[in-house]
Parts: C-alpha cells; structure tokens; sequence
C-alpha cells in the first residue's frame, strides 16, 4: 500500500465527516460502481421473474435479501480505487465469486438485518475475518464513532423508499387526465407488469442508494483505522524522512517496521484472495509477502486489499513486554512455526476478548401493582369535569381581560384610528371671570354712554373707558360673542370682526385701542376721543337689556 | 504521409521535463486532486478559511429532530387551544403555518445559524462566503424547501445535493448558502510524558504538528503501533527510544515539562 497515492486527504475526520467523504467517493467512482452493481445485480433479478406467477411477489424480497451479496463488489472497486488503482469492470466481474463465495451465510442469514451491516463488511472482506475474531475485531471498531453507520443504514431505507414513491408519482404526474384510470383497482391487481414494474422502480432505487451506502460504511470503517494507526502521522513522518533523506516513493511501515505483528493479518490475506496466489504468499516470510505480491502479481488489487488490512493487528495488539526490541530498525525474521505461535498468543490477548459489564435494573417480581386501571368514580368525574369547566372559564376570562388591558394600553393609538367627525364646537358660555368680580356685582347701567361720560367728567377716566369696554363686552357676548379663558383682547377684536357688521367691529377694535393704551400704557384718552365713542355708542353697540351674570 | 495519432496517454499536470509518473491506464486518481470534505473560502485579505460542508447525512438527521420538535410544539399547542372552539381551530393553523415556515428562520436568523436539531448536529447555515446566514438568504433557503420537496419526501434536494462538491440542496444554490460543521474544537489531551528534547530547527509548522499529533494520539494506538511510527523516523533522531524522544519532543512545542 502506499500511502502517498491515497485518493483521499487522509486525516481523521468527525464521524459525520467520515460519511461525508463516503459520498464524495461515490460521486467520484459512480459509474464504474453503478456499473458493476448492474452487472451483478440485473441478472439474478431478471432470474427472478421467471418465477411462477403466484409466487412472483416474493422477488422483491430476494432482491432486498441479496442486497449483502451485491454490495460486495462495490467495496472491491473502492477498497482498490481509493489506494490509486481503478480496477476494470472484467477484473470486478472476475473476483466476483471469490467475494461472494466467503463468508456468505452470516450475512444472509443472522446478521441481515444489522444496522452496521455499511460499516462492518469491510471487516469481513478486506479483513478476511470470520467467526469469533471477527467479532471481536467489529467490536472495536464500532468502540467510538459507530453511530453514524447505524443512522446509515436507517435513512438509506428510508431514501430508497422516498425515490421509488417520486418514480410512482412522476409517472402518475405524467398520465395525461385523458387517460382514465382506476388506480384503487390497480394498485390491488396482481398482474405481472404490474409486479414487474413494481420490481423495476425499487430496483432503481437501489442502483442509486447502493454506491453511496457502501462507501459511507467504508469511509467509516476507514476513519476509524486511520484514528487507531495513526495514517496520517505514518504520512507525516515519512514526508519528513523523504524531505531530508534521498527521495523514495513512500511505502508503509506496515510489514516493515515490526514484521511480526504484521505476520497475522498479512497471512489472512494473501491466504485467501485468490487461489494461486496464496501459495507463493505463505511460502515467504510475512514482510517479503508483502512486497512481493505488491511488486510481482499481475493483479495489483490483490496487493492493496491486503495492505490495506495490514496494519490491523497492529493497532490492537496488546502491550507485548518480551516483544523484540527492533534492533535499528533491522526486522526480526520469524519462521512459519514461531510466527503461528505469535499469532496465537495475540489472538489469545486481552484485546481480542472484550468484556463488558451491563447492569439492568430489575424491581421486585417483576409486576407493577399500579398497573391496574379501573374507571375513575362519579364524584372524581364530577370534580374533573368541574374543574375542566372552570379551567375554561378562567382562560375565557383572561383572553378578555387581556384583550380590555390591550384597549386600554393602546386606547390613545385606537383613538387616532375612529373618525369622530368635525370638530365639536366650542361651548359657547362664557367663563364665569370674564368680569372682575367687583364690577360685575352690579348691573350694567342702561345707558352706558351717558355713565361713563359723567364718570370722564368727574374724571375718572379710567373707569369710564373700563364701563364701556366690559358693557360692550357684555352685548356682544349677548349676541353670541365666545370668549374663553385665555383669550387676549386682540383676539376678542378678531372674533368680532368675523361675526359682527363692519360698523360695529371698527368700533370694537378702537375702544379695545383705546382700552389697552389707557389700562397697560397709562395714556389718558383725550376728550374728543371719549366723546366719539360715547357719541357713536348707540349705533354702534347693539343694545339688548342684559343682566350681569351672577358669580 | 503518416497521420497523426494522438498520445495514447496525456497527462495534463505532468511537467515537460518529467516522464509520467504511472503507467497504468486505470490509474485515474493521479491527475485528480485528493478528495477531501473541505471547501476553502479566500477572505479579500487572501486568508484560507478551510469550511466544512456538511453532506444531506446529517442534515437529514438534523431535520428529524426539528421535526420532532416542532411536531411537539405543535401537539402542545392543540391540547392549549382544543378548549377554544373554532377559534383555537384557527390559532392552531397560524401555528402549523408559522412553525412550517418561520421555525427555521427564527433559529437561523436569531440564532447563529442552528436550528436546534443543527445544534446537536453540529451544524450551522452560512452564507458561501461564510459569513453569518441574513434574513433574506434564510427566508429564500427555506421558502425553496417547497421545490426541494417535490416530488415526495425531499427527493429533488436529495438528488441536488448529492450532485455538487458542497452539498446544496436546491434552496442552499438559489440562496447561496452553506451548512458546514461548527463542532467546538475539543480540549487538548494532556501529554503524560516527561522531560524535553528540542525539536530541530528545520522543522516546519506541518512537521511539528505531525510530532504533536503524535504525542497527543498515542493513547489511542497500541505500543507495538507508535513503536513502528515512531521508527519511521529513528534515522533523523538516533535514539535508543524514538517513541519517547517524539513525545518529549511535543512537550517543548506545548512548553510542558
């Protein structure tokens, strides 16, 4: 094996990544693998449907039953294609019975339905274990980052069944309406295109599951080898020699460095690939079997499986204290005897036997006392159905609470929403103020003109002008003037304008003049400007008999 | 005139200077770069971040456990709102509705990328260049979810996923999307070694990674195993005990003594 020419980035990976790499093998190999899957699969599956009719339904289960049987290939051609040598679909087709002729029966019978099927062949045909070593040999390799096979496996059936249904629909989606079909009759006949099509789509679903389930599995099983021996250091370690030594091709240590502990695994393995092959392998100590079946034979597949489970034993083998010391790197040499016995002794080691304690709990005799259920009685109905009610009630009540606590928060933001129509008039009463209290105790006099113009006579101006200024207040807020609190006497003068005859207003607006310069500035009016408002007062002043409104 | 034939072989990365390398036909996996699961985005500052893009494996798996979820979401919601007749009818379908479609992004948008399902997966939604998912990347990855469906049971975003480098699914292409790995970097195992040996100066960042791993792993590979590695390279280091020399090595790369 030479590690340099691997395929794939050697690193170790996060079990998922591990099944990751798996696909983007089957992605890079799917034809030569869909290839050689039809090739093996088709024939056997066209076999089965000469089947007499009646028992024509059990093909699809064959097909599902071999399934183990047809994966191997698969992993041949990616066990081989992954260390850099794609084997041809005759060679694939010519190792086929040798593949399937090992180990057949486990497989089909009590280990069909193992989920970790995907991740445990390798074992069995790189391997070449059986038995209880290969028992024991899974169970470490699913120690850790196991649990994907098994999912693996899951969502592949799940995937196959998903594909066959999109082939039923796409094909109904395609029957024009025309066509009128009955398909509750259809799908309960039993004629034979019918079977056959059936058989058709789900051996197409999976032609296209198959590839990717096996090389997930085996890029697990690989990611597990590469954490337990180190690949990647082995790589590293050898770049480093290389860079600083004269430049060899890369080879692994395995079968080098420690032959005796490569002797076991290397033995399965050219031991059982192919039949004259083995002869010449056994007859060489384990590190020159090695080289030479990688150098020598015509088949280099041969080579790379059996590299490829070399390093095996390494990684598991026990702490061996009277192992020998490598003296400088020179390679102890065994004979066939020694070598079996070393075998032994390691087959025989505390690695190999994996014993694992599991506690269950179990409590009394086994019956739950509590287990029996009896109808509840009448006043536990009562009270539940009670209580159900006011549950309810209680929800009801807080859904509208709730929902008054949301008006009311947001009441401001509702009230923006509603049109309430124009603007609602202002009220027309007049503050209760409007008067200085003193002033307004008394009724106006009915004729104001002729009151004030005494009261300028006796000089008193000031109340003079402030007698006319809150009369004519008084009328005009008769007639319908509104003032309110706040206005000032500008604004007064502006409400008259708009609501009173011109006459009226221009009269209005001089003795609110005339008001402001005496009450604010202290300017004394002059006597013609007393006299001609006093003069113009009966024109100008609407008169209504009043009263004063009380405080 | 003879015509002119082709070479039988033609190397496309072979080096004029140099012969090819192999002469096996078959041998397609020289021209092709190894394959590997990373996918590497180069930031404006011509920095590699090596992604790891996550295969419709797990996110299969991350899928059903949302699913789950949100299948429990959605039974606790009918045994609240069964008490409440036709309306709580109504309530329960802006439930089914906002859970089919809004679950997702919720997480993705608010949440780092991980839907709770990713999470246990380890996984997260990223933009291509992997910058954290938007609001309108995840809306568009998750609203494609409908083509992806067809024809049934996620077929279409299986097969599309399967068939590019990165995985993507239809919606993760449209979006232009990427759901990698963000496993937390597990703890550094503690080197049980003593004792230093400085490592040689023209050792590179590579290499000395190589005598750490070395160290930090031997708990996992058998004695006779880290003999044999470590022997790989006895003739650079000369020692009685390369396996403890490597190992004191990798304690004066961490500074342990």
């Amino acid at each position: 094996m030479k590690l340099s020419r691997v395929a794939a980035e050697i690193r170790p990976r996060s079990p998922w990544e591990a099944v990751d790499l798996g696909i983007l093998m089957a992605r890079r190999w799917w034809w030569p693998l869909t290839r050689a899957w039809v090739l093996v699969a088709l024939p056997p599956t066209l076999l089965l449907h000469l089947l007499p009719p009646i028992y024509l339904w059990w093909s699809t289960l064959f097909m599902w039953w071999l399934k183990p049987l047809w994966e191997r290939p698969l992993l041949y051609i990616l066990s081989q294609a992954l260390f850099g040598h794609l084997p041809g679909t005759l060679e694939t087709l010519r190792a086929c019975p040798e593949l399937m002729r090992r180990h057949w029966l486990a497989p089909l019978t009590w280990l069909r339905l193992s989920p970790m099927r995907s991740m445990d062949l390798p074992v069995s045909q790189l391997e070449q274990l059986s038995g209880a070593e290969r028992r024991h040999r899974v169970l470490v390799l699913r120690r850790e980052d196991a649990a994907p096979a098994g999912w693996l496996t899951v969502i592949g059936i799940h995937l196959e069944t998903i594909l066959a249904f999109s082939a039923y629909l796409l094909i109904y989606f395609f029957i024009p309406d025309e066509f009128d079909i009955n398909y509750s009759r259809l799908l309960q006949q039993e004629a034979f295109w019918w079977l056959a099509l059936q058989n058709t789509i789900y051996f197409c679903a999976i032609t296209l599951v198959a590839p990717f389930y096996v090389a997930c599995g085996f890029a697990l099983y690989l990611n597990r080898r590469i954490k337990l021996e180190g690949w990647d250091i082995e790589i590293a370690f050898r770049r480093i020699l290389q860079k600083r030594t004269a430049a060899k091709p890369l080879q692994t240590g395995a079968g080098q460095g420690i032959p005796q502990n490569a002797s076991p695994s290397n033995e399965q393995t050219t031991g059982q690939s192919t039949g004259q092959d083995s002869k010449q392998s056994n007859d060489h100590s384990a590190s020159q079997g090695d080289e030479q079946s990688a150098g020598k034979h015509p088949g280099p597949h041969l080579a790379i499986a059996a590299a490829l489970t070399l390093s095996l034993a390494l990684a598991l083998l026990p702490p061996v204290a009277q192992a020998q010391p490598e003296a400088d790197g020179e390679p102890v040499v065994f004979d066939r005897t020694t070598a079996k016995q070393r075998i032994g002794e390691i087959l025989a080691g505390e690695d190999f036997h994996r014993k694992e304690t599991v506690y269950t709990p179990v409590f009394g005799d086994g019956t739950d006392p509590q287990a029996e259920t009896g109808t509840a009685p009448d006043w536990a109905r009562a009270l539940l159905s009670w209580l159900a009610n006011s549950i309810e009630t209680i929800i009801w009540a807080l859904v509208v609470a709730l929902a008054l606590l949301l008006a009311y928060r947001y009441r401001r933001w509702l009230a923006q929403l509603s049109y309430r129509g124009p603007a609602p008039p202002v009220s027309g009463a007049a503050p209760d103020t409007l008067f200085d209290p003193a002033a307004s105790a008394a009724n106006p006099p009915a004729d104001a003109a002729a009151a004030a113009l005494s009261l300028w006579q006796q000089g008193r101006a000031r109340e003079a002008v402030a007698l006319l200024y809150r009369t004519a207040l008084i009328q005009l807020t008769a007639r319908g003037l509104a003032v309110q609190d706040g206005n000032t006497e500008a604004e007064c003068v502006r409400q008259v304008q708009a609501r009173e005859p011109a006459a009226t207003a221009a009269y209005f607006a001089a003795l609110t003049q005339l008001w402001q310069s005496l009450a604010y500035g202290h300017q004394q009016p002059t006597d013609q400007q007393i006299l001609r408002l006093c003069e113009q007062w009966r024109e100008c002043i609407p008169q209504t008999p009043v009263e004063a409104r009380p405080r | 005139m003879p015509p002119i034939t082709p070479p039988k072989t033609f190397h496309k990365t072979a080096p004029a200077g140099k012969p090819p390398a192999a002469s096996e036909a078959t041998d397609t996996t020289l021209t092709a770069p190894p394959l590997d699961t990373l996918y590497t985005v180069e930031t404006p500052e011509s920095v590699a971040l090596p992604l790891r893009p996550a295969s419709i494996l797990p996110r299969i798996m991350a899928f059903t456990v949302d699913f789950l979820i949100r299948a429990l979401i959605f039974f606790l919601s009918y045994l609240g709102l069964r008490w409440t007749g036709e309306m709580g009818w109504g309530l329960l379908l802006i439930t089914y509705f906002m859970l089919e479609w809004f679950y997702p992004v919720y997480f993705e948008v608010r949440r780092d990328g991980m839907t709770p399902g990713k999470k246990l997966l380890g996984l997260r939604v990223v933009h291509d260049d992997g910058t954290p998912v938007s609001l309108g990347g995840s809306l568009l990855r998750n609203l494609l979810r409908a083509a992806d469906f067809l024809p049934v049971g996620y077929a279409a975003g299986v097969v599309a996923a399967t068939c590019n480098r990165e995985f993507k699914r239809l919606g993760d292409l449209v979006a232009g999307t990427l759901v990698i790995y963000e496993l937390p970097a597990p703890p550094a195992p503690a080197l049980n070694c003593t004792g230093k040996r400085p490592v040689p100066a023209d050792f590179s960042t590579d290499e000395q990674k190589a005598l750490l791993a070395f160290a930090e792993r031997s708990d996992q590979l058998s004695e006779d195993r880290q003999r044999e590695l470590a022997g790989v390279l006895q003739p650079l280091l000369n020692t009685p005990d390369p396996v403890l020399a490597i190992r004191q090595m990798a304690n004066s790369l961490v500074g342990q003594r």
